[in-house]
Formats: structure tokens, sequence, C-alpha cells
């Protein structure tokens, strides 16, 4: 897996942005998958999608509306069946501009992160 | 994977979600039984079975008086995956936040 770089301009200020990143519900509607995360350190995260698979994960980082980031990895199956995808790392940022918001989201593998002195 | 617009075109019409939920709730059945089911003419679902056909959730079978016709759900598994896959990326969830961030506000 290759590092990710994604980005939007939001025509809203960053706390607004930012509820929608730490309610379950807002967080599901955008995500596309039945999501739960709650903005803490060391919290659990898990995205159940459409297709079935699960990635789980745990928060590492919360700077209430400018950085959110988490660790998470694919399940399949379970029990002796389980599978694990490769772990990464997913951090958005949001930055005010003078539209609104700058969204940055980064999806890198964990241990090219760590490589770097990141983690 | 097959194209999947003949799929979403059949789906697009209540009776023929009708027509599929029979089919898949109660197994394989003529177009004598399906007109008795459905608030529709024979000649309806004589039209609804050819367009679920040439999308390729209905197959026939026998003999043209009595014929039986079944669910093949094998197109809808692809019409899935492309509406999972569509929806999956980052920029698909980005441009979707930003859709409903600036709605609410």
């Amino acid at each position: 897996m290759t590092s990710e770089i994604h980005e939007e301009t939001i025509g809203a200020p960053p706390a607004d942005v930012w509820g929608f990143m730490v309610d379950p519900a807002a967080l599901s509607a955008w995500f596309g998958a039945d999501a739960w995360l709650e903005p803490a350190v060391d919290a659990q995260v898990v995205f159940r999608f459409a297709d079935g698979s699960i990635r789980r994960g745990v928060v590492e980082q919360v700077e209430r509306s400018r950085r959110l980031t988490w660790r998470w990895r694919e399940q399949r199956g379970a029990g002796f069946a389980l599978e694990l995808g490769e772990p990464s790392r997913v951090t958005i940022e949001l930055e005010p501009v003078p539209d609104g918001t700058r969204v940055r989201i980064t999806e890198a593998p964990v241990i090219a992160a760590s490589a770097r002195g990141t983690a | 994977m097959t194209d999947p617009d003949p799929v979403f075109e059949a789906l697009a019409d209540p009776t023929r979600r009708a027509v599929i939920r029979a089919l898949a709730d109660d197994g394989p059945t003529t177009l004598t039984d399906l007109t008795r089911r459905l608030p529709v003419t024979r000649q309806a679902v004589a039209k609804h079975l050819a367009v679920l056909q040439d999308a390729g959730l209905v197959e026939g079978s026998g003999p043209v008086r009595g014929r039986l016709y079944a669910f093949t759900p094998r197109p809808l598994t692809d019409a899935m995956t492309w509406m999972v896959d569509v929806g999956a990326g980052w920029d698909e969830r980005l441009a979707r936040l930003k859709r409903q961030v600036e709605r609410k506000g």
C-alpha cells in the first residue's frame, strides 16, 4: 500500500467540519460505512462496510477542529478463519482557509510512518 | 464484471422489484401464478419478466405454456460491487463530506 493524500475545500469553518468527524451518525453518512469512533486517544474505532468487511483500530491523535488520526486494519472472517489486512494510519487535518476549511486526508502504511519517526 | 446499467434499469420499477421479491422468496413460478400475486395485468407481468430476463435477473425454463421463471441473483452481486467500489474511495468520501457539511450550513 502506498500513501494516499486527498484534499477538498469545504465552505464551512473547521469547527463545523469537526462535528462531522466526531459524531458517529454524521461520520457514517459521509464515510459510507457504519462507523463508530469516539474522539479520545486510545479509543476503539470500528467501520463496517457495505461489502461486509470490517476495519478496526484505535484513535491516536485528537486535536479538536484541527487533526484526527487513527490506526486501523481490515478484518475478514472470524475465529480460526480470521484474516487481518495491512495496518494503515488515517490522518484527517482541518486547516482554516478564506473559503472555509481545507480538509486533507492521508492514509499511509503504519510501517512506513514508523520509519519516519511519526509513530 | 458485466455492465450494471440493465440491472439498475430493471430495478428502477416497483413492479419488477416485486417480481424479484416474489421469485426470491418463493422460488421458480409461472406467469399465471405471478399475475395472481401482483396487482397488474398478465400482459404487464410478461413485459416486466422480459426486462428482467434481458438484465439477467430472471431465467425462464420449460415449454412456453407453464414456463417456470426463476430469480438469478448474480447480476445483483455485480451491481452491488459496482456501488461499493464507487462509494468506497477517499475522494468520494470527501465529496460526500463537502455536500453534507455545506447543506447543513
